[in-house]
Formats: C-alpha cells, structure tokens, sequence
C-alpha cells in the first residue's frame, strides 16, 4: 500500500471524519473486474476501436489510476467500467453484479448509492444550488435526506458556508469539491473521476485530490480515476497504462517521475 | 421531480420563451375559435317572439345521405303552413292565442326615394298587426293599420326617415312598390330594434304582400297563464303534425325569416370548424419541431442526470413534467389573450360578412379549458417523440465531449414525410379533375411533408448552395459554405417554416385570383344585355319590374332572374351536402339576355318541374332526361327532370329553374336582377328607357353592362376578404414559426461560431458569414415553398373549363418576399445581437 497522503498546503480544512469507524483493508474480491472488453465507437469509415479485448481488476480500497496517450480509450474504459456506456463485447462486474445484464433502470440504482462519479467539468446542474446538487442522487432514489447530513457532507470537503450557492457563483475547485461531495454522499462502494482536476489550478487540484485520497485511506473506498497528468497519476496506488485500447503497462507504488518515463516510452 | 422541474425552468427562461410564446399562440387559437364556435352554437335567443312561449313552422330540414353518413341542413325559411294548422294549434288546450305570422322583405323609401337603411344587415320586413303582440311592439303614437294602404313603422325606422303619423310613404314590395300612410309608430327595446327593423300593415294585407300567395311563415303560440311551457310545447307539436318542427323559447327566432342571426350563425360554425382543424395541425407541428431542438439542446443536462442516478423514466416524467407546466401556463396565458381579442375578433367577422351582424362572443368556459389542456396536451404530446430520443442515447455517449454527434434523421419522421407527399399525390389524382376546390388541401397535405423531410429535401440542397459559396474565396463565404453543409437539419427546419407559410398564403392568393377572374370571365361572355336592373335595397326587386322593362319601346326581352337553392339528395350530386345555389328565370325572356352556352338539351323547355343543370353540376353522372330527387329553398321536396345542360354557371348558379316555380319557393319572392336586352339598334333607346323606370321605381338600379360587370367584379372583392380571414390565423402561426425556427438555429449557430471569432475573423466576416448562410436558406425556403404550390395548383385549367391559373404576381411576390423576410429577421437578429457580447463569454463555455 501507498505512504499515507501528500504534503497539503496548510489552510484550514477539516480533516475527514467518517462516522462509524473504517473496515481495515484486507485483500478481498476486486470492487470492479472487466473481463475481455471489446468496445468500438462509430460506423463505417468512421470506426475506431476504443477497447479492444481488456481485461482488468481494481483492488478494493485502493486507488488506481488509468494512463495514456490521448486516444487510448481511457475514458471509454472508465464508462464501461462505471456502467455508462456498455461495451460491444465482454464483461464488467461491480462488486458481484454483471453491469452487463442489467437494464437502463437498474443500472441508475447503482449509481445513486453503490458508485459515485465527478467529471472534469460539468459537474453540477446549474440550476439548483450546492445543496440540492449534493443532494440529487438521495431524492432521485426517492428519500428526503435530512439537511443536516448534507450540510456535514458539504463541510466534510470545506464548503458548508457556500450550501445555497449555484455553481455559478463558485470556482471551478470549489465546484469539483461540491462534486465530490455529491459522489459520497450515497456511501458508494467505488468512486469514479475522470481528469478531476483537469481544468484545476494547482491549489485547487491539491485539494481535490486530498480529498479523494482521503476517501480511499479513511473511509475504504475504491478510486479509479482517469488522468493525463504524472502528479496526479502519483497519489494512486497503482497506474495502469493505456495505448490503442490494450493495456500497455501496469505500475505499483507509483512516483511522478517513474509514471512520466513509462508515459514517454508509450508515445515513442 | 415538480420542485426540480420548476427550478431548472427558472434558469431557463430563455429558450423556454420561444416555446412559451408558439404554446400560447396555439392555445389563443384554440381558445378564440372555441369561443366563436360556442357563441355561434348557442341558442339564437326567443328575437321578436320573445313573449310567446312556443314558435311551429314547417320542417326546414333537410337529410342528405342516410343512417351513419346523415347530415341535415335547415333551410332558411321553410315552407308555409295553412289557416288550417293555425287553427289546429289554437285548439290545443292550455293555449291562450296562436298567431300566424307572416315576414314580408319590405324597404321604407324616404322623401328623395332612397332606401332607409335597415338595421341588423338583412332587409326590413313587414308583419300583420297581430304580430306586433309577440315581442310586443307598443305603439306609440297614432293607431294600428287597418286598410290596405295603412303601415306602422317602429321607432328606429320612423326616426331614421324622419317620419311620423300621417306621412305617405312609397314602399318597395314583393308586390310591387306602392304608396302608403304611416298610421303609427311602434316601439320595442332597444336591443330588438338593432337586432331587426319591423313595419307592421293590415293582417290580409300582410298576406297579400307575401307575393306567394296565402299562408303564414310561422305560428307563435302563448299559453295560459300558469301552465307549464313543456308540456304544452309537446301538445303543440302532435297538433301541428309531423311535417311541423315546433321550438322552444330559447329558439324561436330560428323561425323567424326576418332574422338573419339563426341561420348564419350556423354558416359562422361551419367556417370556423373547418379551418381551426388545419390550424391547430400546424400549431403542433411547430410546437413539436421547437421542443424537440429545445430538449436536443439539454442533452448534457440530461446525461449528466442520468449518470448521477436518474432512471429513464424519472427523466421522462421530468422534461414531460417541465414541459406541461409551460404548456398550462401558455394555456392560460392563451385564453387571457383570447378574452381581449374576442371583441376585436367579432367585429372582423361581422365586417367581412362571415358572422352576422350584432354576433357578440358570449365568453363560455369550456373553449377556455379546452385551450388550457391543449396547451398541456399539445406541449406533452410534441415532446415525447423528442424525448424518447433523448433517452435513446447512453449517459455516457451523451456526455462525449464532441459537440454535436453527427445524427441520421428517424426513419419515422421520413416515412411519416414519405407518406404525407403520397397521400397529397393521392389526393390530386383523385380530386384535382376538381380543379381548384381543394388546392388548399393539396398544398397543406405537401408542405407538411416537405417539412417531415426537411433535412433532406431542403437541408441536403442548402449544403449543395455551400459548395460554390466554398470555393468562392473569402472568409465569409468559406464560413457560410461550411455551415450549409453541415447543418442540415437547422437550414431544413428554417426553410420548411418559409416553405409552409408560402403554400398556405400563396395557395390561396392563387386560388382566389383564379376563381374571381373565371367568374368574370363567365358572367362577362353570359351577360348579353344592354341594361341590368339590380336592388337599390336588400328588399330585392318585385317581379312585376320585369314586366314593365318588358314593356319598354325597343326592348327584346326582359328576364328577371331570382337566385335561390336546390338541395340534390342523389348520390354523387350533393355538393358536399349543401345545397346547389340555383337561379329562377323566364327562358324565353333569358333568350336574348343571357347566354347559358347549352351543351345538351334546350333551355327553353325549363319549365314547372324541368330544369336545367349546370355541366360542373353533371359530370359525367347526369344526362339530358334524368329526373333528379331534390328539395327546393324551403325544404319542399320535388322531382325535377333535366331538359338541359348548360356551361356558364359560375355568378350564376347550377341549376336554373322555371321562374315562377323559384318564386314560390325562395326565402323572398322577389328578384335579384333583371337583365334587360335590346332589339339590333335600339340600345340607346333603351338604356334611356331603364333608367326612367329605375327612376319612377325606386326599388331599383339602372346599370349599363358595363357597370353591371363592375358591380360583380366588386361583389367578388368583398368575398375574397371574408376568405383571407378565414385563413389568417393559420397563416400568422406558420408566419411565427418561421421567426421562432430561424431564432432557433440561430442559437444552436452561436456555438460554432465563437471558434470562429477565435481563429481570426473579424465580427464583420461572422456576420456576412451568417447573412450568407440566411439567404441561402430562405433561397431554399422560398423554391420549396413555390414547388409546393406549383404542385397544388397543377390541376387548374385542366378540367377544361373556362380560365386558367391566374396569377396575381404582385401579391404572390409580396408574400414570397415577405416569407423570406421574416426568415431572415429571425435568423439574423438574434445574431446580431449576440455578436457583441464579448468574445471571451462564448468561447469554452459548457452551454
């Protein structure tokens, strides 16, 4: 396992206190296993092939990242992965459900408490404030969660004094950490992140990634988070790489600098 | 799922605006029409029976077709009833008086011998004293008419003249015009005597006036006091016999042939029903195009919902959701608008003679909660196929970073495209031998399914005008040529709203042009005579006006031509289930007046029960010798055999009947023209001859051919009016459309255009850029739309028939050219508006 969390810039922040006390992390059943994943986007002349025959577990409690050149099918092995988009061939497990059995309709429920997502950008519906943003997946699934376990989650990421803003009033890490937020806010069992931080300064990514860290080694959560970005490939537990749809390369206990050598061999 | 949808609503004000406002169109539509129908539909109200409690008269029915397929017409006046039914009536038990009334189409000269003008927009009419007790007509002054030559005029009509008790006056008569004494004037409320002009003569008198003959127009009956009007209604009836309908309070002025309010009202119904249906059609297809790019354009939203853990389903509830909000608020909205354009409304149709005079919309509830649902029904309905697609889509190919994912149009919406252009090719071979009847029908049926195939039959050739626009050279031009080509679906949704507008108004300028030249045409090369003699009232002309032009030194022939109608119940001969207008006249006299251009047969055996029938009218179903079921003006059956069939109909009618048999039988006794012809070198004297008669009898006009045509020209005008009416509305919704669509792919364009702005052109080269684009796109519009009337109209002049398509070029480029503005204005405007935002504000932004 990874050294615990990175230095962090020294402005107040709560650290994360979950409620009822962490499961220690065992080695157990992978929370998320593609087996021979076959996906191709387009028709004709158009056709690439995103994914091509991948197979891939992630670990329980741990936080890998997926690399690679762009093109290499990453987010589309994130979407699968996270039941977004269902893959032409093979199988996705989460957990011990096949994603691939199941309909449109059941493959909501799971994403409104078995597993979170944030987004580069475009997080939040610009029409409700943070409050009701973090609150969406609880009153999709039909529950009225009380105010005062929203308001904890948004304090848990440092934003209880913005709860009835709307994302238009907040910066873009205040707006990903509101995502964040969300995405926990169900007690998933994984966390999905496509380029987090991405569209991030670099304070701003810092936090985010803490955060996220902070899930994966307080709470036991699975993070599998897609990135361009050897930083933020470092603070995983594990890098695999990517490149015209295979698996390329499987790092552990990953260092910036390690992750920018087997990034540059693949674009050679 | 309501409080999200309200409050993502609120940041969406805008584009919800451009849907609000096409809802709230149709739903003002909805609502006005409703309206007018349900005043039209109403109950014409007791008029001047108002203090009787039951009005018999013969049956004004009339059934064409049977059992599924019956529809009944009521004439406007039926067939008289004898002494004998009155007196049937009055010995039912509970009745106190039963009067026989009698309306006599009358017009009171003033002291220079013009006509007093009458009120409610029919002519005034005389009744016999008895009848004044009905309403009641009080009298004010002087005493009721007791001899022959002794009339009393209500109030409004003696003021209007400046007439009062011991003036002589001339009054114009089915009897002829004759010299009388106001005895009286009587006075009614004020309301009445807006709604009719009364004159009240001797009982007999009144008989004697008719022109017909004996008989009474109607039996008012009064009842006892205290007996209940119901049941005596029922007795009446059983007294009165089959053949006699008998109405209750609320209906009598139905039977009253001196009110016209009944019975145009009933016309007014008609109309309305049969242009609304067309109307709303286009109302939701432009609302369906307009949500279905509205909820395109929340795509992420939607996947962004979708992946934080909405079902399909809670999304469907949730854009339906939204959707039916703005629907029922645009319904209200509509009904709001409706409420304060009634009164505006009403005055337009009574103006152009669509709605009788006096019609008032009498606000109802059920038109209003019929708009308010529509709004939503309407509002739901046009968004479910859009969002269905929205759904089809996965979360995660819908939040791809890719603008806009290239999409093939539906396969529905083609073959639905498909299938509105074969059923408008259907319909033409089957009706367009027709001629131009039904190119309405053809037009609509063929731009709604130009519009279903849009993308392809109009976007694909805008992207085809992009490829020289290309090559052109310039900035401008490259960014116009790009965009044709690769927004097809925008361009095809602009061009079509272009295309519909100029088929509805250019069908129908078309349309109108066509019929009112070949009416001219026809009445021109029919109409031989030096001098017409036409009303100077709506009295009409007395018979015995033809006699005495007849009688004039010089004159060949004199026919007096009375239009009136006859109802065909054979199969086939229906006219659409309406009756055929048809004219009475002397053959012999027509002989050398008018010339009908007999095809078969001889015109001068028309006589009693021999007719003649028009070609239009024939077809190839009826031959020289046929006898024909039929029934006459005021519901009297008869079996009338075709002597002849003749050509020039049009301004004149389809069957042409003895004259003495039409008399018998109109709504007045009374001519309509008088056509006037004269012996080889006797013109002059003639015309001078007429005009002296016209001036001894002031019933009439005196006009040369010349001025007669005029007059028809005229006459013609004014209904050209009424019809463009009858299709504004639908013409100003699809007018809207085409602004709100070209509004729409104006905000779908800004998107594009900021990486535009970015890689170097000026804010000048984007604006020639888009105004490129917009001509191409109304270029395209424009030749759909002409395409489409092209096709409609292709039947005309082939059913070899007098005149072919006329083309009024000044009007029709007037509409083109007003079409392709309003494309413009809304492609261009909210472009120009939105290039001067700053740069910055449209470049990387997610919406």
């Amino acid at each position: 396992m990874a050294a615990g969390p990175p230095a962090i810039d020294p402005r107040p922040m709560t650290t994360i206190l979950r409620p009822s006390p962490a499961p220690p992390a065992t080695r157990r059943d992978p929370a998320v296993e593609l087996r021979a994943v076959t996906k191709t986007h387009g028709a004709g002349d158009g056709r690439v092939t995103a994914l091509d025959d991948v197979t891939l577990a992630f670990e329980t409690g741990a936080a890998t990242a997926i690399m690679g050149p762009s093109g290499s099918g990453k987010t589309t092995l994130l979407q699968c992965a996270a039941g977004l988009d269902r893959p032409d061939r093979g199988s996705v497990r989460v957990g011990d459900t096949e994603l691939t059995d199941l309909g449109e309709r059941a493959l909501a429920r799971l994403r409104r408490r078995r597993v979170g997502f944030v987004f580069q950008a475009f997080n939040l519906l610009p029409s409700l404030t943070a409050e009701q943003n973090v609150a969406l997946p609880l009153r999709l699934a039909g529950e009225r969660p009380r105010r005062r376990d929203v308001r904890a989650a948004l304090d848990r990421v440092g934003l209880a004094d913005r709860a009835r803003h709307r994302p238009a009033q907040l910066s873009g890490g205040q707006q990903q950490r509101v995502a964040i937020a969300r995405a926990l806010i169900g007690d998933p069992q994984v966390i999905f992140a496509d380029e987090p931080t991405g569209a991030l300064d670099r304070a701003s990514a810092r936090d985010v990634l803490a955060l996220l860290r902070a899930a994966v080694d307080e709470q036991g959560r699975t993070l599998v988070v897609v990135t361009h970005d050897p930083v933020v490939a470092a603070h995983a537990d594990r890098v695999v790489f990517l490149a015209d749809g295979r698996l390329a390369d499987d790092l552990a206990g990953p260092t910036a600098e390690a992750v920018a050598e087997r990034m540059t061999a693949l674009e050679a | 799922m309501v409080a999200l949808a309200l409050r993502m609503l609120r940041t969406r004000a805008g584009s919800a605006a451009g849907t609000f406002v096409m809802l709230a169109l149709a739903a003002t539509v909805v609502a006005l029409a409703g309206q007018v129908m349900a005043s039209g539909l109403g109950a014409p109200g007791p008029g001047r029976y108002a203090a009787a409690d039951a009005v018999v008269r013969a049956d004004p029915e009339i059934a064409f077709g049977r059992g599924e397929d019956r529809v009944t017409v009521d004439v406007r006046r039926a067939a008289p009833l004898d002494a004998g039914a009155v007196a049937r009536v009055a010995a039912v038990p509970g009745v106190r008086a039963a009067v026989g009334d009698v309306s006599v189409p009358i017009a009171v000269l003033d002291r220079a011998g013009r006509p007093l003008p009458a009120s409610g927009g029919a002519a005034a009419h005389a009744h016999g004293w008895e009848s004044a007790a009905l309403t009641p007509y009080a009298l004010r002054a002087g005493r009721p008419p007791r001899g022959p030559d002794d009339i009393v005029l209500d109030a409004r009509l003696a003021r209007a003249g400046g007439l009062t008790t011991g003036d002589r006056v001339r009054v114009v008569t089915p009897a002829g015009t004759r010299p009388m004494r106001v005895t009286g004037v009587a006075a009614a409320s004020a309301d009445q005597q807006a709604r009719q002009s009364a004159a009240f003569v001797a009982a007999d008198q009144a008989q004697a006036l008719t022109g017909r003959g004996p008989g009474f127009d109607a039996i008012a009956v009064v009842a006892e006091d205290g007996r209940a009007p119901g049941d005596l209604r029922e007795r009446v009836a059983v007294a009165a016999g089959p053949d006699a309908e008998t109405l209750d309070h609320r209906h009598a002025s139905a039977a009253d042939p001196a009110d016209p309010r009944a019975y145009e009202r009933e016309a007014l119904v008609a109309v309305v029903a049969s242009s609304g249906g067309m109307t709303a059609a286009i109302a939701v297809f432009v609302v369906a195009g307009t949500l279905a790019f509205v909820v395109e354009r929340r795509r992420r939203e939607l996947a962004l919902l979708r992946a934080v853990g909405a079902t399909p389903g809670q999304v469907r509830r949730l854009l339906l959701g939204e959707v039916a909000l703005v629907g029922l608020v645009a319904g209200v909205a509509g009904c709001a608008l409706a409420a304060l354009l009634a009164g505006p409304a009403a005055a337009v149709l009574t103006d152009v003679g669509l709605a009788p005079d006096g019609f008032r919309v009498d606000r109802h509830w059920i038109p209003d909660a019929t708009a308010i649902a529509t709004g939503a029904v309407v509002a739901v309905l046009a968004s479910l196929v859009a969002v269905r697609r929205a759904l089809a889509v996965r979360p995660g190919e819908a939040l791809a970073e890719a603008a806009v994912p290239p999409r093939r149009t539906s396969i529905v919406r083609l073959l639905l495209g498909l299938a509105a252009v074969g059923g408008g090719i259907a319909l033409l071979i089957v009706l367009g031998s027709q001629g131009v009847e039904f190119s309405g029908l053809f037009a609509f049926t063929f731009a709604l399914g130009l519009a279903l195939l849009a993308p392809v039959a109009l976007g694909r050739p805008a992207g085809l005008l992009g490829v020289p626009l290309r090559r052109a050279g310039g900035g401008a031009s490259f960014l116009a040529g790009t965009a044709l080509a690769t927004g097809a679906r925008r361009t095809g949704a602009v061009a079509a709203a272009i295309a519909l507008v100029i088929a509805i108004a250019a069908t129908q300028s078309l349309t109108l042009a066509t019929t009112q030249e070949r009416t001219r045409e026809v009445t021109a090369q029919r109409t031989a005579a030096t001098a017409v003699l036409v009303p100077s009232s709506p009295a009409g002309l007395p018979p015995g006006l033809a006699r005495e032009a007849r009688a004039l030194p010089g004159v060949a022939a004199a026919a007096g031509v009375v239009t009136t109608e006859v109802a065909l119940l054979d199969g086939g001969l229906t006219n659409g289930d309406e009756p055929w207008t048809a004219a009475g006249l002397d053959p012999e006299q027509a002989r050398g007046a008018l010339d009908l251009r007999v095809l078969a047969g001889s015109l001068d055996a028309v006589r009693g029960r021999d007719v003649a029938v028009s070609d239009d009218l024939a077809g190839d179903r009826v031959e020289v010798g046929d006898v024909l079921d039929a029934r006459l003006a005021d519901a009297t059956p008869a079996r009338l055999r075709v002597v002849a069939i003749y050509d020039r109909a049009d301004g004149l009618g389809d069957v042409v009947l003895d004259h003495d048999l039409a008399l018998a039988h109109a709504t007045a006794a009374v001519d309509d023209a008088v056509f006037v012809a004269a012996r080889p070198g006797r013109e002059g004297r003639v015309a001078r001859g007429v005009e002296r008669l016209a001036r001894q009898d002031p019933a009439a006009l005196a006009l040369d051919r010349d001025g007669y045509l005029a007059g028809v020209r005229a006459a013609g005008a004014d209904d050209a009016r009424a019809q463009w009416v009858v299709i504004a509305l639908m013409a100003l919704l699809a007018a809207m459309s085409v602004v709100n669509s070209g509004a729409l792919a104006a905000a779908e364009h800004r998107r594009e255009l900021a990486p535009a702005r970015l890689a170097g052109a000026t804010r000048r080269q984007v604006l020639r850029a888009l105004t490129l684009e917009a001509l191409a796109v109304a270029l395209v519009g424009v030749a759909g739309g002409v395409a489409v009337v092209a096709v409609s109209m292709s039947g005309v002049g082939a059913d070899g028939s007098a005149g072919g398509l006329v083309v009024p070029f000044g009007e029709v480029g007037l509409i083109l050219g007003a079409a392709a503005a309003l494309g413009l204005a809304g492609m261009l405007v909210p472009a120009a508006i939105a290039a001067r935002a700053p740069l910055a504000a449209g470049a990387g932004v997610r919406e």
